[in-house]
């Protein structure tokens, strides 16, 4: 990580009622958000290591390690530890304080 | 897999049916379970196999798991879950006349019902119900809430009873366990917030639908986008469910179209769907006949021999046997 991971490292959890153009908002985990049958989870650790909170197919959220880098535009890199699957990249939209929006990349 | 209730054979198939590749396999056994779960229902389906005309009655166990006493949800409650759901896999709901034209040919009465078990396992009379207060301020999707010794109620027998638990789950509405699992942990588990349709049930989670989506997977129906993030590539193994991007939220507007599946659309109204509970309100003849795929092997032991008799008759024993 460097200076422009600032903002980034967190508990996150997607608004899904705040997305616009395409972007994911998400709030801290904690965040007044209405109930739902899901809601994606992503914990952006401080000392570069994540967990994905995936949705399961018996509707439980099996959870995804691996490491995460802040590469320029900024955009975030997620390379996880299983390494038959393949690394993520998305664009880091707005980064504020309570507010994090992101978008995926091919 | 096990010789089902009534001296059949093991109906193992040597078909080529893919596991899908986001089950939870974590144990060799229950990944083995489950291809022979999937061959047995794509060789039933291929062969045509006889649909069941008679309506199967699962005994149900509510384990009510509570510290605080707003949680310990009333018998009242319970039953109208109950009620929810036999008219849900009965296609009975009242809301059924939403479905949009082009999908009721698709509606299926699956003639299952539900009932409060009437005999414990000990051969006692029974509620159906078990109360337990707990330490436990809440429960994750670990399958705590299943064991006493974590704070939970322990199952009853997995093959005489679905399980059915009801606590502070947070922050899921519900969880399940697919047929071939371990028999301690199978059954469902729905928040109180989440269960029936009165009491603590709140909108829009209001209507007793999240049962009826575990317990749609408890009967090894799959989500209707195919579990395979928001693409197009996944499949419920299901033809008369539309393929669809990802899971629906909310309470839609028909059409909603994804992955080419115009002029109708995604099918959001299937229980097997994300929607609000009062935006879904069918089970498809797909859907059924894979439940009754279930009902014919992993869960046979719910279902009389006679019964379950006529769900093999005819069936060749090529496909009944590896």
């Amino acid at each position: 990580m460097n200076a422009t991971a600032a903002g980034l490292p967190g508990d996150w959890v997607h608004a899904r009622e705040e997305d616009t153009g395409g972007a994911k908002v998400y709030r801290p985990w904690g965040h007044p958000l209405p109930p739902s049958r899901w809601r994606h989870r992503i914990e952006l650790r401080p000392d570069g290591s994540y967990v994905d909170h995936r949705l399961g197919a018996d509707d439980r959220s099996p959870r995804a390690r691996g490491h995460w880098t802040v590469e320029p535009g900024p955009r975030i890199r997620l390379r996880p530890d299983d390494q038959g699957e393949p690394a993520r990249t998305l664009e880091v939209v707005a980064a504020e304080p309570g507010r994090l929006v992101l978008k995926d990349l091919p | 897999m096990s010789t089902p209730e009534g001296g059949r054979p093991a109906h193992h198939w040597c078909g080529t049916m893919p596991v899908h590749h986001q089950m939870i396999a974590t144990r060799p056994d229950y990944a083995i379970a489950r291809a022979a779960i999937e061959n047995t229902t794509f060789a039933r389906r291929n062969a045509r196999a006889p649909r069941r005309r008679e309506v199967v009655t699962i005994p149900v166990v509510v384990h009510v798991v509570y510290q605080q006493e707003a949680h310990n949800v009333s018998d009242e409650q319970i039953a109208s879950q109950i009620t929810v759901l036999n008219q849900d896999f009965r296609a009975a709901n009242p809301d059924v006349s939403q479905v949009p034209a082009p999908f009721r040919p698709a509606v299926a009465d699956t003639l299952i019902e539900f009932a409060l078990a009437g005999t414990d396992p000990a051969g006692q009379p029974t509620s159906g119900i078990v109360r337990r207060r707990t330490g436990q301020a809440q429960f994750g999707d670990d399958d705590a809430v299943k064991f006493s010794s974590r704070g939970g109620s322990d199952a009853w027998p997995a093959d005489r009873y679905l399980n059915l638990w009801v606590c502070n789950l947070v922050p899921w509405l519900g969880y399940a366990q697919f047929p071939g699992g371990p028999a301690e942990t199978d059954g469902v588990v729905v928040a109180y917030h989440a269960f029936g349709n009165t009491g603590t049930a709140t909108a829009p989670f209001n209507l007793g639908r999240t049962a009826t989506h575990e317990i749609g997977h408890w009967l090894n129906l799959r989500h209707i986008w195919g579990d395979d993030g928001d693409a197009c590539s996944g499949d419920d193994f299901v033809a008369d469910t539309p393929n669809a991007a990802g899971p629906n939220f909310g309470a839609p507007t028909f059409p909603s179209v994804t992955c080419g599946n115009g002029p109708n659309g995604d099918m959001f109204m299937n229980f097997m769907d994300y929607t609000d509970d009062r935006a879904m309100f069918m089970f498809t003849n797909g859907q059924s006949e894979r439940m009754d795929a279930a009902l014919s092997q992993v869960r046979a032991s719910f279902v009389a021999k006679k019964v379950l008799d006529g769900m093999w008759a005819g069936v060749a024993e090529s496909v009944m046997r590896t």
